[in-house]
């Protein structure tokens, strides 16, 4: 499990259109397996890095890059994407934004993917069907995908790149437009497949979920790598978020104004959980 | 039935059951027999039979709807622009006010008019009665380019996506304000707004579509196969022959209509 699978070695990149914005890491290297949370503040370039991983920079975007970013051996740079995409799968922000316009109905559009890489149709049929099933989906499958609402809309985007088995997937923010419920859906959903041994790079500012499922957390502001780090560290440490615009948890920031009070000395805690526990063993009569 | 954003119409017939390549054959006929015929009873017999077909396709009130809509103005503007100032017009058969209408202007603009009504109303007529995914499939079939097939299909959808977008844009305008009712010049105005936020977010839309078909392998070199299956069966065979056989009898006799 200590096998690298994404790499990025000195890597720059400039959109031409945007002289400000500059993606600059120097080194990175993700183990497979891994479940790796992205977070930083709105324009930190997370979505630039979730594209860099996809290949979609250089490859669909204007700019100039430098360095490399290696999915096991394949370079990015001198690949293409329809390479890339048998080996990562990118889950958008915006689901509208995912659909291919080629199916007519849920089933089809989960089957576009499949169709551009040659697989049969009784193949196809069959890993439709599974995916349907496995997403919850069975019930909308004859209907058109840009007749749903924005969460059966992700659930869409999202059947139609796990359809195609990718080992790495990327989400960039993908429970942005989702209701409580289907969130914890999308989330337990990516629990399981981090069990089937996917690699997950997910970007969120679900802090509590990313705590819990992570195995390390990316900072990234202004286009450079801040910190990484497990995600105790991350999210306990309230200076470092505020730092770079981002608001802690709410029950970390309990432990902060204990501390302020001068009532709290150790560590912050970052799960509910977590709080009690040491709420309990700190103050005897919680007990 | 499926809700779809389309203007694709489901319904039990075997016309909507056809191959899309038995369709586009009868336009092909069409087409061609009424540029080289140049014939007006042969033009409005082609017309009347597309109305039968939407009969047969169980769409007749949609068709009719839909020609009505598309087809009314273009004619009438015709009949007027030829009718006043054709070069050809001499004999003045009647005036509106001060503005004379002439015999041979009119004439050459229904002549005109009614072969491109006919030939729109084929291309109406396919488009509400084909299934926009079997359009790729029956390219492929027949070894037409993937791609062109693509093309087509997701064209079909955008049209009434776009349709769509207005209608929330005009709807975010008015909620900001913006009188849209009213009078003709006030409409005119309300609609002008819309042009920049319409074509903006078209553009972006297909940059983002560019983006969602090639991380799903758009553009991987390996055949391409299809979820849906579309064959050429015996009624694609009987309808192609009926029309060919029908076109041929026009074609042979056609100069002694």
């Amino acid at each position: 499990m200590n096998q690298t699978i994404i790499e990025f070695n000195n890597f720059k990149w400039h959109y031409s259109n945007n002289r400000k914005f500059r993606l600059d890491i120097q080194e990175l290297k993700i183990r497979k397996g891994s479940f790796v949370g992205i977070i930083g503040p709105t324009g930190a370039g997370k979505t630039t890095f979730c594209y860099s991983i996809m290949g979609v920079v250089p490859h669909l975007q204007n700019g100039k890059m430098e360095g490399s970013v290696r999915i096991e051996e394949i370079e990015t740079k001198n690949s293409s994407l329809n390479v890339l995409s048998q080996k990562v799968g990118l889950v958008v922000q915006n689901p509208l934004s995912q659909m291919s316009g080629a199916g007519l109905n849920v089933e089809e559009e989960i089957a576009f993917g499949l169709e551009n890489h040659g697989y049969s149709r009784q193949e196809m049929i069959k890993k439709v069907k599974k995916i349907i099933e496995l997403i919850g989906l069975k019930e909308y499958a004859r209907r058109s995908p840009f007749e749903l609402s924005g969460g059966q809309q992700q659930k869409v985007a999202i059947a139609s790149i796990l359809v195609l088995e990718p080992e790495i997937l990327v989400l960039d923010e993908p429970t942005g437009y989702l209701d409580p419920l289907s969130t914890d859906m999308i989330f337990t959903l990516v629990k399981e497949l981090k069990k089937q041994g996917k690699t997950i790079i997910f970007v969120s500012h679900k802090f509590e979920y990313l705590n819990e499922l992570c195995d390390e957390i990316i900072l990234i502001n202004k286009g450079k790598i801040i910190k990484k780090g497990a995600p105790t560290e991350i999210f306990s440490d309230i200076s470092l978020l505020s730092k770079n615009n981002l608001g802690a948890m709410d029950v970390t920031n309990l432990f902060a104004r204990l501390k302020k009070a001068g009532k709290w000395k150790k560590r912050f805690a970052v799960s509910v959980e977590e709080s009690e526990k040491e709420l309990r063993s700190e103050f005897p009569w919680m007990r | 039935m499926a809700l779809m954003i389309t203007s694709f119409i489901q319904k039990d017939s075997f016309i909507q059951e056809l191959n899309p390549i038995s369709k586009i054959f009868l336009i092909l006929l069409v087409i061609t027999s009424i540029i080289i015929l140049d014939n007006l009873y042969i033009t409005y017999f082609f017309l009347i039979n597309v109305f039968f077909l939407a009969y047969l396709a169980k769409i007749e009130k949609e068709f009719v709807k839909g020609i009505t809509i598309v087809m009314l103005p273009i004619a009438v503007w015709f009949l007027i622009i030829h009718g006043i100032v054709n070069p050809a017009g001499k004999t003045i058969l009647f005036k509106i006010w001060f503005i004379p209408f002439r015999k041979e202007g009119l004439l050459f603009a229904l002549n005109f008019g009614s072969k491109l009504v006919t030939i729109i109303s084929y291309f109406y007529f396919f488009i509400i009665t084909t299934y926009p995914g079997d359009i790729v499939g029956s390219f492929s079939k027949i070894g037409l380019p993937y791609k062109a097939g693509f093309l087509i299909n997701s064209s079909l959808q955008m049209l009434p996506l776009m349709q769509r977008r207005a209608e929330k844009i005009l709807e975010a305008q008015e909620a900001r304000g913006l009188k849209v009712k009213g009078k003709l010049k006030d409409r005119f105005k309300a609609y002008t707004p819309l042009i920049i936020p319409l074509i903006l977010g078209a553009l972006m839309e297909a940059y983002e579509r560019v983006l969602a078909i090639e991380i799903r392998g758009f553009s991987a070199k390996v055949k391409k196969t299809h979820y849906r299956e579309v064959n050429f069966e015996k009624k694609d065979l009987i309808f192609c022959f009926t029309y060919l056989f029908l076109t041929l009898i026009l074609i042979i006799g056609g100069g002694n209509f």
